[in-house]
């Protein structure tokens, strides 16, 4: 899994994944997008355009990093995610929780 | 109500050991799987279909890696069949490890709030709602068995 972090100047930042978000690598995307909270980072969009497959633990990365943006007075939004990921947003009503943004420039806005 | 059993129209049948960067077979083969069912059946289910079997193969392969050996240094294989039948598609999990004890849960209603949101725990959900049947045994010998099917 392919992990990029996108300061944007207009304000907020994209993280970029590439690759299947799933047991091998969650537990480091959590990692990373806690870590990029902490380092100022509180208005994240995770770009999912490239994420080939989730697992329930990839969701649980995406949703710890909910968690520390909030906590931080921020947010985390989800843009492009593809078919496999829009089934399991589905499978787990998570679609109905979390909003899935059609481009990153749309999560973007109003941050 | 149980499937009927017909012949199988295609299988495809791995092992793998139990750790986490095995589930890229996992999913090599079923892409295979997706090849021979494409060859076999005239009509075929769409894309969608698919991710959702494929999305509960992922969840019940992911939970036999991380738990069957758990307790052992060694690791150890686990069997990993799929069968194409006229009616259904069924994927099959086996290993030797360690009796599993917690049941496929019902998909439950999940919280509105995403700060309360859970982060682990609801992969056996997962697999329920996408699946028509999730099924686990463990037979005399010490096998654990999963069944996974869906019918189209």
């Amino acid at each position: 899994m392919d992990y990029i972090l996108e300061p944007q100047s207009g304000g907020g930042t994209v993280v970029r994944l590439d690759g299947r978000l799933d047991l091998v690598s969650s537990a480091g995307v959590k990692q990373d997008l806690v870590k990029a909270v902490g380092d100022g980072h509180r208005h994240i969009v995770v770009d999912l355009a490239k994420v080939t497959f989730i697992d329930s633990s990839g969701l649980g990365a995406l949703i710890g990093g909910l968690k520390a943006a909030r906590l931080a007075g921020g947010d985390l939004r989800i843009a492009r995610p593809a078919e496999q990921a829009r089934v399991i947003f589905e499978l787990t009503t998570l679609d109905r929780v979390l909003r899935l943004y059609p481009s990153v420039e749309e999560a973007l806005a109003g941050y | 109500m149980l499937a009927t059993n017909h012949r199988a129209l295609a299988e495809e049948k791995v092992q793998l050991d139990a750790v986490p960067f095995e589930l890229s077979t996992v999913h090599v083969a079923l892409e295979r799987f997706w090849s021979a069912m494409d060859c076999s059946l005239l009509q075929t289910p769409d894309e969608r279909w698919r991710l959702q079997f494929a999305t509960a193969i992922a969840e019940i392969a992911a939970n036999v890696i991380r738990y069957a050996y758990a307790n052992r240094t060694r690791g150890g294989r686990i069997g990993f069949r799929l069968r194409l039948y006229q009616d259904r598609v069924e994927a099959r999990f086996t290993d030797r490890g360690s009796y599993f004890s917690v049941f496929p849960r019902e998909p439950h209603s999940i919280s509105t709030d995403p700060m309360e949101l859970p982060e682990s725990g609801f992969g056996l959900a997962i697999a329920h709602t996408a699946l028509d049947q999730l099924r686990h045994h463990r037979t005399a010998k010490g096998t654990n068995v999963w069944v996974l099917e869906k019918r189209f």
